[in-house]
C-alpha cells in the first residue's frame, strides 16, 4: 500500500524532467522513509540517483515495500496536464496494477497509468571516491556548458587548489571558461585533494544541467574517472547525476 | 568466447586472400567454441540474427542512424562521422577509426562474449514502437562503449549484415566441415541438411551436438521452408534431351511467382523463392489450398500467375507484383485475381517425398489436388525428340508463356532441394539474336541524365553476383532502350536505397554519380557476353579483364521475387561465355 500527497506540482515536473534526461522507464522503490530510484541510461554511461524523503510530502502512508515501474512518455504527458497550483495525490492500486495520480484544483483529475514490469535486477549506486568536490551556482555551470559546447562536443575539467577551469577544443577553435574561488565568484566552494583532470560528453551534461533546478550544484570528480553531480530538490530531496568519462586512447 | 577472440579472427580472415585458408581460419574459431556458442558465431559472421522465414526483427538500423550512433558514442558530430563514412565506404572502420581516437566509459563495464553480443543484439532488434529508433541507438551506443575499437567496428559490419570477409554461407559449411569432421568430405551433407533446414546457426549446432548423424536425421518440415530447386539453361532441344537422357517431362513455363506452400491443417504458409513468408499477399490462394488440396499436411510448390478476370487470360510478372506493394489485399486481391500451377511434393503426411523420381511425385501432386478454376497442375507432356519439344515451346510461346522447362524422369530424377540441377532445364522465350536468355542484374549505381534525361538517371550501373568472393562486381552500364516511364520508375524506385558512397561490395571501376545499396534486381537482355577492361567482375578467374554484358538493354521487368544475391551470378556467366566459345 502506497499514498501520499504532494503540494507542489512544481516539484514533481521538475522531477520527471530530471528523469526524463536519461530514462525510458522509470524504477521507484518506495519505502516507509521514502522514494528512491537508482537507474543507468541505456547505454550505461550515465546514472540517476532519486532520493524523496518522506518529509517533503504532506501526506505519506507506505506498508513494506512497493515498486513502481512507469513509461517515462507517460508520466511526462501527465505532468504537463498539471497545473501550478494543483495538490497532487498518488496513490499505488495494487489489485488493478495501476499508479494513480490525481490532480486537486479548480476540478479533480485522476489519471491512472498502467504499472510495467519492474526489472528482474535493481542497479547499486557505485562507490566511487572523489578527489575534488566543488559548489558552484547551478547557472554557471549551466552556462560554461553552453560555452564549450560552441567549439566542442566534449568538455575537459581541470581543478587545481583554487582554480576550476572547463576546456574543449575542435578543429573549429578552442573555449575556456575559468572560475576562481572568491568572494562574488560563482565558484562558492572548492576542495582539491590532487590535482585532476577529466573529459565528458557535452550531449550528456547539456541535457543533465538543463534539469538542474536548485540554486546552487555539487560536482564531485577524480582524473579520467566518473563525474556526480548533485543538487537539492524541494530542500530534503535530491537528485544526483553520475556520468563516466571519455578517455583518450592516444 | 570472448568476442575478442572471434574479432581476432576476423580481422585474420580479412587479410587473408584464399578462400581456403579463410575457411580454415573459421573453423579453428567454431572449433574453441562450446556448442551453444555455434549458432551465435554463425549468426553474427553471416550479419543475420534469424533466418528471413522466421519473421523475427532484424536490428533495423539504416546507414544513418548507425553513423548517429557512432557519432554519440565518440562525442564527435553527425557531420565528422559522414565524412570520414564517404572517404572509407564502411561504417566499421569508420567506428573504429573515431573510437580509437577516444572513447566513451561505461559506469558498469561488461566483458562482451560472443552471446552476450549476440543476445544484446537480439534485443536491440526486439525494441518497437514510439520511440524506438532512439531507445535502440542508446543501447547500441552503449554496446559499442563496452567494445574495444576494433571489436565496434565488427559489431557495426554485423548490424548492417556486411561482414567484408569474403566468407559465404557456403564457406560457411566448408569451414563447419573442417571443424567437426576433419576436412571437407561432408561438406555436401552439411549443404543437404542447411537445404531442408534453412537455418545455418542451428544446422552448426545440430552438427557440433549430435556430429554428421544428427544432420542426416534432417528432412526438412511442413512450416520450415526448403531451399527451393532450380532450373539449368539452355539454348538448344538437342542438348536438353542429352542431358534428360533422351526423356523429358515438359511444361510450360508460366510467368509468375513461384511458391513453396505449406499445408499442416487449416494453417497454409506461402514462402517465396526467397524463403520470405508471403502468406498475408495471398489470403486468396491460402482459402484455394485449404479447399481443394486434400491432404492434412504437405509442402507443395507452384507458380502464382495474375490473370485478367474479364478475359481470362494470364497478365505479366509485374502485375502480380503489385500486390507486394498493396496494404490494402483484400481489395487487391479482386483487381488482380490469381490462380496457382502445382507441379511437385515435396512432403506429404510427415513423410519426404523428394527422394521419388519426378513421374512419382507428379502422381501423387495429381492424387491429391481436386482442380477447379483457380488450382490447377501444371500442363506437360513427355518428349523424346528434339523437334517435339521445338513444337511445344513454340507453342508456349504463341500461347503467352515464358518458354518451357523440361525435366528429367529417370529414376534419379529427385528433387535436389537447394540446386540448379542438370534435371531441370529451362528454355525461354527471347530475341532470337544475341543472349539466349535474359540474365537479372543488380543495381549499384547511376549516372546522372543530361538534356532531355536532365532530373532522372541517364545510365545504370548493373552487377552480377560473385558469389566466391560475395561481392557485387559490374558487369554493364546500360544507358539505352528506356522509355521514359522506365526513367520514372527507376528514379522512384532507387531513391531509398541511395548511399553516399559506393557499397563495400560494389566493385566498380567506373565512378557513378549516385551509388545504391545492391538491392534492386532488373531483367536485362544483351547480345553476348565479351571480356573488358573496363569491368572488375570474374578478373580472379580470366587472365585478360572481367565479363561484360554487350549491349545491354533492360527488358521493364522488375525482379522483385528476387533477392540481389539471387541474381545472375558471376559463375552463370562464365559458364554462359564457355557455352558462346564453343559454338
Amino acid at each position: 500500500m502506497f499514498h501520499a500527497t504532494l503540494d507542489s506540482s512544481k516539484t514533481w515536473k521538475l522531477i520527471v524532467d530530471a528523469l526524463a534526461t536519461l530514462l525510458t522507464e522509470t524504477h521507484f522503490v518506495i519505502t516507509e522513509k521514502g522514494m528512491t530510484l537508482r537507474q543507468l541510461d541505456s547505454s550505461k554511461a550515465a546514472m540517476i540517483a532519486l532520493d524523496l524523503p518522506a518529509a517533503i510530502f504532506q501526506e505519506y502512508e507506505c506498508d513494506g515495500e512497493v515498486e513502481i515501474c512507469l513509461g517515462v512518455d507517460e508520466l511526462t504527458k501527465v505532468s504537463k496536464r498539471m497545473a501550478g497550483d494543483d495538490k497532487l495525490v498518488f496513490t499505488h492500486n495494487e489489485s488493478e496494477s495501476r499508479f494513480e495520480i490525481k490532480m486537486l484544483g479548480q476540478a479533480e483529475r485522476r489519471f491512472s497509468l498502467q504499472l510495467l514490469i519492474p526489472p528482474e535486477e535493481r542497479t547499486k549506486q557505485p562507490s566511487i571516491k572523489f578527489d575534488v568536490q566543488a559548489e558552484l551556482f547551478a547557472d554557471a555551470f549551466k552556462q560554461a556548458v553552453k560555452d564549450i559546447g560552441v567549439v566542442s562536443t566534449y568538455l575537459r575539467i581541470n581543478a587545481d587548489d583554487d582554480t576550476l577551469t572547463f576546456l574543449g577544443d575542435s578543429d573549429t577553435g578552442e573555449a575556456e571558461v575559468i572560475l576562481r574561488t572568491g568572494e562574488e565568484s560563482a565558484l562558492c566552494e572548492l576542495q582539491t585533494k590532487k590535482k585532476s583532470s577529466a573529459m565528458y560528453a557535452i550531449n550528456y551534461l547539456a541535457d543533465i544541467s538543463k534539469s538542474m533546478a536548485s540554486d546552487s550544484v555539487i560536482i564531485q570528480f577524480s582524473s579520467n574517472k566518473p563525474i556526480m553531480m548533485e543538487f537539492s530538490i524541494a530542500e530534503a530531496g535530491r537528485i544526483s547525476f553520475i556520468l563516466a568519462p571519455r578517455v583518450e586512447r592516444r | 568466447m570472448e568476442y575478442g577472440q572471434l574479432v581476432e579472427a576476423y580481422e585474420d580472415i580479412e587479410k587473408i586472400s584464399g578462400t581456403l585458408e579463410k575457411i580454415d581460419r573459421f573453423a579453428s574459431v567454431l572449433r574453441n567454441a562450446t556448442i551453444s556458442e555455434i549458432p551465435s558465431i554463425i549468426a553474427l559472421t553471416m550479419g543475420k540474427l534469424h533466418p528471413d522465414w522466421k519473421q523475427k526483427p532484424e536490428i533495423g538500423i539504416a546507414e544513418t542512424t548507425a553513423a548517429q550512433v557512432v557519432a554519440q558514442a565518440a562525442s564527435v558530430s553527425d557531420t565528422r562521422v559522414m565524412n570520414i563514412l564517404q572517404r572509407t565506404g564502411d561504417i566499421g572502420l569508420t567506428a573504429e577509426t573515431l573510437l580509437g581516437a577516444s572513447s566513451q566509459m561505461t559506469l558498469f563495464s561488461e566483458e562482451l562474449t560472443v552471446r552476450s553480443v549476440y543476445d544484446r543484439l537480439d534485443e536491440i532488434s526486439q525494441v518497437f514502437g514510439s520511440g524506438s529508433i532512439k531507445k535502440k541507438g542508446s543501447m547500441l551506443t552503449g554496446l559499442l562503449t563496452d567494445a574495444n575499437p576494433s571489436e565496434a567496428k565488427y559489431i557495426l559490419r554485423t548490424i548492417t549484415g556486411d561482414l567484408r570477409l569474403g566468407l559465404g554461407d557456403m564457406s560457411i559449411i566448408d569451414a563447419l566441415s573442417v571443424a567437426f569432421i576433419g576436412d571437407r568430405s561432408e561438406r555436401s551433407e552439411i549443404e543437404r541438411a542447411y537445404n531442408y533446414h534453412s537455418d545455418l546457426p542451428d544446422v552448426g549446432y545440430i552438427l557440433a551436438e549430435k556430429g554428421i548423424e544428427g544432420l542426416r536425421s534432417i528432412k526438412g518440415r511442413v512450416g520450415r521452408p526448403i531451399r527451393m530447386m532450380a532450373a539449368k539453361k539452355l539454348t538448344s532441344s538437342t542438348e536438353i534431351l542429352e542431358k534428360t537422357e533422351g526423356q523429358a517431362f515438359v511444361e510450360f513455363k508460366y510467368d509468375g511467382e513461384r511458391m513453396q506452400i505449406h499445408k499442416d491443417g487449416d494453417s497454409v504458409v506461402i514462402f517465396s523463392r526467397r524463403q520470405e513468408v508471403i502468406t498475408s499477399q495471398y489470403p486468396d490462394v491460402v482459402g484455394y489450398i485449404r479447399e481443394q488440396v486434400k491432404a492434412q499436411s504437405c509442402i507443395i510448390e507452384g507458380e502464382c500467375v495474375a490473370y485478367d478476370p474479364t478475359t481470362g487470360s494470364h497478365r505479366p510478372f509485374q502485375e502480380l507484383m503489385r500486390r507486394r506493394r498493396k496494404t490494402n489485399i483484400e481489395e487487391t486481391s479482386e483487381e488482380i485475381p490469381v490462380v496457382v500451377y502445382l507441379f511437385d511434393i515435396l512432403h506429404l503426411e510427415g513423410e519426404v517425398t523428394t527422394k521419388l523420381s519426378l513421374l512419382e511425385r507428379r502422381k501423387i501432386l495429381e492424387q491429391l489436388i481436386e482442380k477447379n478454376s483457380h488450382v490447377f497442375i501444371t500442363t506437360g507432356s513427355l518428349i523424346d525428340n528434339p523437334e517435339t519439344l521445338d513444337a511445344q515451346f513454340a507453342q508456349a510461346i504463341e500461347t503467352g508463356h515464358e518458354g518451357v522447362i523440361a525435366k528429367a524422369i529417370h529414376e534419379d530424377s529427385t528433387y535436389q532441394a537447394g540446386a540448379r540441377s542438370w534435371l531441370w532445364i529451362k528454355l525461354k522465350v527471347s530475341y532470337q539474336e544475341g543472349l539466349a536468355d535474359s540474365i537479372d542484374l543488380v543495381i549499384v549505381g547511376a549516372i546522372h541524365g543530361r538534356g532531355k534525361r536532365t532530373g532522372v538517371y541517364g545510365a545504370i550501373l548493373a552487377s552480377a553476383y560473385d558469389s566466391v568472393n560475395d561481392i557485387f562486381p559490374t558487369v554493364c552500364k546500360i544507358g539505352t532502350g528506356f522509355t521514359d516511364e522506365m526513367l520514372e520508375e527507376f528514379k522512384k524506385r532507387l531513391e531509398k536505397h541511395i548511399i553516399p558512397h559506393k557499397d563495400s561490395k560494389v566493385e566498380s571501376n567506373i565512378e557513378a554519380d549516385v551509388w545504391f545499396e545492391p538491392v534492386e534486381v532488373i531483367e536485362v537482355l544483351g547480345d553476348d557476353i565479351t571480356i573488358s577492361p573496363t569491368h572488375p567482375a570474374g578478373r580472379d578467374r580470366l587472365s585478360d579483364g572481367g565479363l561484360a554484358i554487350r549491349f545491354p538493354r533492360f527488358t521493364g521487368r522488375w525482379r522483385s521475387d528476387k533477392s540481389a544475391k539471387q541474381a545472375t551470378t558471376v559463375a552463370d556467366l562464365l559458364e554462359t561465355l564457355e557455352n558462346q566459345r564453343e559454338l
